[in-house]
């Protein structure tokens, strides 16, 4: 595959500095252009600094030191900065932090990224109508950034980094703050994003399963696992202590299995191993 | 909805007086309304210009962040005038007295003058913050021929004070949840903010790195920018400018005047 179709990591450490110990060691991993990855892991095993350095966050903004290579879309984000970041859609950990601080209304700051590239006011005027109404903020749209609550908020915060259509989307644990349902219209509308490469954190294993092409594994700064849901939580070691998805869980006590041998991940494989058990 | 602006950049009715007067005629009124406070004793101008002061506010918007913030000079006015009423260097004529305690003449009216000053400043200051919002100076600063990034950085300066405020209030309502201090009293109170000053700063400044890094991401500095055309809204602005501008320089003239021919 071209070198512009595909993300790769090769034996990738970072290392904050004054920091003693590397916060990534040595990760090697691969994507397709237009996948969505789910990176999972406990707390501080490095996913935040692996968005940041997809993002070019580390070393562009925030100065690490840096061995081995990155390689996004025939960008590096380590060297390109720039150009990778006018590509890229960014959802902090924290969306609060995400917030410009001088918009008047949640219009204005979906608005924001696309003054910042001088795009016309007709041009923005949609984006912004369409992005809200993707992330269910049309009703939000006069309201003031600071009136909405956590999900609210999260949900602007995916809104600012999409209103740009980017080529590649990465978020840090975007649906912390919001309720059930939130969540779920979350991963239903990422289910459907199309002709965007996806790097997600979250720790909502069940619908990441579902929606995800492929599973990265953090665990101490090491990439641990790769591969798609199924392989990777079929294979992944008990001792990570990373919960398996409910389908799963279900099909392990019930011995359901594929046909293909491996445990169901997701609802749809999980019927299709009970249809093929009975 | 698409077919007009959504945006703020373009508003659209609902103005009010005070919206027609530019954030930069706002701030040369502070300062005219200041040098004049300070340019003369008078006790009556000094209560002219309060009134003025009041009433610019009553007609405009009354905040609560206003009304703590008169509220805080009023007590510190209070014990400008209990301190000077006693100890001023040059009290000779008592005026009254309290269960046997002298308050004098000279003490007292000084106080009232520097109160009044400090009142005729946060009156004027509130009229500005109450009608003026951040994101409107920085867009007429911009407007006006400014870098977003240089606007960013001054307005930044506005934006940290109620952030550090936010971040005060979370931490001591967390206190309360806990019993860690009830904060009943004024002491309690001020007890409870000196353990949490180094942490709301770091936790602070950690926030403005977070939205540094944002602002990074979201292409702030792009060489692209170009900020929304508004329609211009505000009334007189060359008159006012070169009015207030005018004044000061004269305000500021007589005061230099005054203090030069006092030294011949």
């Amino acid at each position: 595959m071209d070198e512009d179709k595909r993300i790769t990591l090769d034996n990738l450490s970072v290392r904050y500095r004054g920091a003693e110990d590397a916060q990534l060691k040595n990760v090697s991993a691969t994507a397709s252009i237009g996948q969505i990855v789910g990176i999972i892991g406990n707390s501080h095993t490095g996913k935040s600094t692996l968005c940041r350095v997809l993002a070019g966050v580390i070393p562009n903004i925030i100065s690490a030191e840096i061995t081995g290579s990155c390689e996004v879309l025939g960008h590096s984000p380590v060297h390109e900065w720039p150009n990778f970041n006018s590509l890229t859609g960014v959802v902090l950990q924290n969306p609060a932090g995400q917030l410009s601080g001088l918009a008047d209304t949640v219009a204005d700051e979906m608005a924001f990224d696309l003054i910042n590239q001088g795009i016309s006011e007709d041009v923005i005027n949609k984006r912004v109508a369409n992005v809200a109404a993707q992330m269910g903020l049309t009703d939000q749209l006069v309201q003031t950034p600071e009136s909405l609550s956590g999900g609210q908020m999260q949900r602007l915060a995916i809104a600012t980094a999409i209103v740009t259509q980017p080529t590649i989307l990465i978020m840090d644990d975007p649906t912390s703050e919001m309720d059930p349902l939130g969540r779920q219209q979350f991963f239903h509308w990422l289910a459907n994003v199309q002709s965007t490469t996806v790097f997600i954190v979250s720790s909502e294993i069940d619908d990441l399963s579902e929606i995800a092409d492929r599973i990265w594994v953090m665990d101490d700064g090491q990439l641990v696992e790769q591969g798609t849901p199924q392989a990777v939580f079929n294979y992944l070691d008990a001792d990570r202590q990373i919960p398996k998805p409910t389908a799963y869980q279900l099909a392990a006590g019930m011995n359901w299995h594929l046909s293909n041998g491996a445990l169901p991940v997701t609802p749809s494989e999980l019927k299709e191993a009970y249809d093929g058990k009975n | 909805m698409t077919d007009q602006s959504m945006l703020s950049g373009n508003p659209a009715g609902k103005s009010r007086w005070f919206n027609a007067i530019d954030p930069i005629s706002k701030l040369l009124l502070i300062l005219d309304m200041a040098l004049l406070s300070f340019a003369s004793t008078n006790l009556l101008l000094e209560a002219g210009l309060i009134t003025g002061g009041l009433l610019l506010l009553l007609f405009s918007k009354v905040s609560s962040t206003t009304v703590k913030a008169l509220g805080f000079s009023l007590f510190l006015i209070f014990t400008m005038l209990v301190i000077q009423g006693l100890f001023y260097s040059k009290n000779q004529t008592v005026w009254f007295s309290i269960i046997g305690i002298n308050f004098y003449k000279e003490g007292l009216i000084y106080a009232t003058t520097l109160g009044s000053r400090v009142l005729v400043i946060i009156l004027a200051s509130g009229f500005f913050m109450v009608t003026t919002s951040i994101s409107e100076n920085a867009k007429y600063l911009e407007q006006s021929g400014l870098s977003y990034k240089t606007v960013y950085v001054l307005m930044s300066v506005c934006y940290i004070l109620p952030e550090i405020m936010g971040n005060m209030r979370k931490i001591q309502q967390a206190q309360r949840v806990r019993g860690v201090n009830p904060q009943k009293t004024v002491i309690q109170k001020l007890k409870s903010v000196l353990p949490v000053l180094i942490p709301l700063v770091i936790k602070t400044l950690d926030q403005s790195m977070t939205r540094s890094i944002s602002l990074q991401l979201r292409g702030f500095d792009n060489p692209n920018r170009k900020a929304l055309k508004s329609t211009n809204r505000y009334r007189l602005v060359s008159g006012l400018h070169i009015g207030l501008t005018f004044a000061a320089i004269i305000l500021i003239g007589w005061k230099l005047w005054t203090k030069i021919s006092g030294l011949l």
